[in-house]
């Protein structure tokens, strides 16, 4: 039998830090932040030790007034980015004994029950080592959007339907908002690749976790709500993102994929410029860098791709 | 809300059905004790009933401590069994009642795991029981999914974990179930007193939008009688199966899978009765049914098997 350490079922404390990304909002304005403080005060204090980071990205800086006590702040003025944020909060969850790391954008909307469900989660997976993250069911204006799966090749995703709650057998994909990870495992994969410091860095992650052969928890008995920037092209993105999150996704792929999902995305690539510009309504602004992505991936070698797309990050990072 | 976090202990209340068969020689007992001493402390209360079939009744002997014993000379089967536990857990209000068979070996983290996922689905009012992967022979035999009108099955694959969103059927053994919903379905149906009792308990928890945790990280070893019609079905054990098939699909079931069901027997009549290596004896037991099923009423098929139940409880009352 294996050996087992005896303490009482009912000591077990859930050790969660908490970072909410902040980027030009004020902390009281975010409804992440609290939504997050209601969830606090709705836990028993004595089973739960719960820490909130707040990472500030507004560049130059911003006033954030006066914090809830027990409340961390750390202010990146040169926006680092998610990854960025989320390594340092990593860094003090390890340090201080965080079991837990839960990560969060500032426009995510939690339930007040959120962090009791949670828990229960996390204490379900806790004893499995091949279970690493939590994901709970997060839809964008009534629709789905996270967590799914992909079918080989990338060839299409399918959005885990609104109430399934388990451990599927298949490749987990969960935006970062609102998944939770255990600190461990992050360590152990020398967490978030700062090269996607904001586009696909949550896809970066997951697929790092399937390589591991680690799993993820569907709970989709937790639903969020969440602004997905990326989804209205016309109100909510810049042809500058909208440019960023291309050479992301051309950078992911390069890195991860074989030739079989680079002709597949050739085809996403061509369905997008074609077909989902004039359906979101993007301007010609957005058709031109679509045209370039599709032109890139077909004339240019994956050589090519990476060496600019490696420049390129150099370059930011050095900024 | 606050009270939704897992309140530990899980109460269990265990029954193992003993036939014919001394407690200690039962593998579900030992290893059920077994597995007691892995458990933290504070983190499950377990009780045992030995609910003694034995015709005539035997002498059991020295019992483990708090194993308790019921003996019930005139074999009421696994319902009565099963109904005359539920009334205990409810009265001394336990929250699980866990079903085992004298012949099922439980590995010796069972209750560990069977706790955890106690634990997590407790607060979930939706979901009604626990299902530990069944492998017989080295095959997997529960639980499984149906397919519309019951025309395929398919078994859960190795390694899941989690409430699907499909139907769940499981069988007996080694099978949980919350006291409080079993006593909201009306406990088992005792007119199904050995075959399809499980059946009848996956139906109604169906019908009544409850759902079942797949528990695939729980391995639990069973021996099934009925995959293994040479050896261990007599003709007398088959008619019985048969007889309880066609009252499950009269009973719960609509025209549409009484038709999957017809042409279920002629394919048992002509092919697979002969593939499994039955005698003859039970190729006219085969066919009655199926004569029945086209010749017969549902309510002249109902009224009969009612005829034979009340004659068999006659039967045992005057014993």
């Amino acid at each position: 039998m294996p050996e087992r350490i005896q303490t009482d079922a009912n000591d077990r404390v859930f050790k969660l830090l908490a970072v909410v990304v902040l980027y030009k909002m004020k902390p009281r304005e975010s409804v992440c932040f609290n939504s997050l403080q209601t969830a606090i005060s709705n836990v028993q204090p004595e089973k739960a030790e719960i820490r909130v980071l707040l990472y500030d990205n507004t560049p130059g800086g911003q006033d954030t007034g006066e914090l809830p006590s027990g409340v961390q702040y750390k202010a990146d003025c040169e926006n680092g980015g998610l990854a960025r944020a989320y390594n340092y909060a990593l860094k003090i969850a390890q340090e201080d004994g965080f079991d837990w790391l839960l990560t969060m954008d500032q426009d995510t909307t939690l339930p007040i029950d959120f962090l009791c469900k949670l828990w229960c989660a996390a204490a379900f997976v806790a004893p499995m080592p091949d279970v690493a993250a939590i994901v709970p069911s997060i839809s964008s204006e009534g629709r789905v959007v996270s967590p799914f799966t992909v079918m080989k090749y990338w060839t299409f995703s399918r959005r885990i339907p609104r109430g399934f709650v388990g451990i599927p057998l298949e490749s987990v994909y969960a935006a970062n908002s609102g998944t939770t990870t255990k600190v461990s495992v992050l360590k152990a994969m020398g967490g978030y690749d700062t090269r996607f410091r904001l586009d696909l860095s949550d896809f970066v992650m997951n697929h790092r976790l399937h390589c591991h052969k680690l799993r993820v928890l569907v709970a989709g008995n937790i639903h969020l709500e969440h602004e997905l920037s990326g989804q209205d092209l016309k109100i909510r993105s810049t042809p500058g993102r909208y440019e960023e999150y291309l050479h992301a996704e051309e950078g992911f792929c390069d890195e991860y994929f074989g030739r079989a999902v680079g002709l597949v995305v050739v085809v996403k690539l061509f369905y997008r410029f074609v077909y989902k510009m004039w359906r979101h309504g993007g301007s010609l602004a957005y058709s031109k860098i679509a045209f370039r992505y599709l032109c890139r991936r077909v004339l240019l070698s994956q050589k090519r791709r990476m060496k600019s797309w490696k420049e390129l990050v150099s370059r930011r990072l050095v900024a | 809300m606050a009270d939704s976090f897992n309140q530990f202990p899980v109460r269990i209340f265990a029954v193992i059905v003993l036939y014919k068969m001394q407690p200690s020689e039962s593998i579900a007992l030992r290893t059920l004790l077994a597995a007691i001493p892995g458990l933290q402390s504070g983190e499950a209360d377990v009780r045992i009933l030995l609910y003694d079939n034995t015709p005539g009744g035997q002498t059991v002997g020295v019992l483990p401590p708090g194993v308790q014993y019921k003996a019930n000379s005139q074999n009421g089967a696994l319902s009565a069994a099963y109904n005359y536990a539920l009334e205990i857990a409810q009265n001394e209000s336990f929250d699980w009642l866990l079903t085992l068979d004298q012949d099922t070996t439980l590995p010796i983290d069972f209750l560990c795991k069977l706790c955890n996922a106690a634990a997590f689905v407790a607060p979930m009012d939706e979901v009604a029981a626990i299902a530990p992967r069944i492998s017989s022979d080295g095959r997997i035999v529960s639980p499984f999914t149906l397919m519309k009108h019951w025309m395929l099955l398919s078994y859960f694959p190795d390694g899941f974990l989690g409430i699907p969103l499909d139907n769940v059927y499981a069988i007996n053994s080694a099978f949980m179930i919350k006291v409080s919903a079993l006593k909201a379905i009306g406990g088992y149906d005792p007119r199904f007193n050995l075959d399809f009792c499980d059946l009848v308990i996956g139906h109604r928890l169906q019908y009544n939008h409850l759902r079942v945790f797949v528990a695939g990280n729980i391995h639990v070893e069973h021996e099934l009688s009925v995959i293994d019609l040479k050896n261990r079905v007599t003709p007398g054990r088959y008619e019985d199966i048969q007889s309880a098939e066609e009252a499950f699909y009269d009973e719960y079931l609509g025209r549409v899978e009484g038709i999957v069901l017809l042409m279920r027997l002629v394919f048992r009549l002509t092919y697979k009765l002969w593939r499994d290596g039955a005698t003859s004896s039970y190729f006219p037991v085969g066919l009655r049914f199926l004569l029945k099923r086209l010749f017969y009423s549902r309510k002249h098929r109902m009224k009969s098997w009612e005829q034979s139940i009340k004659g068999h409880s006659a039967v045992k009352a005057s014993l």
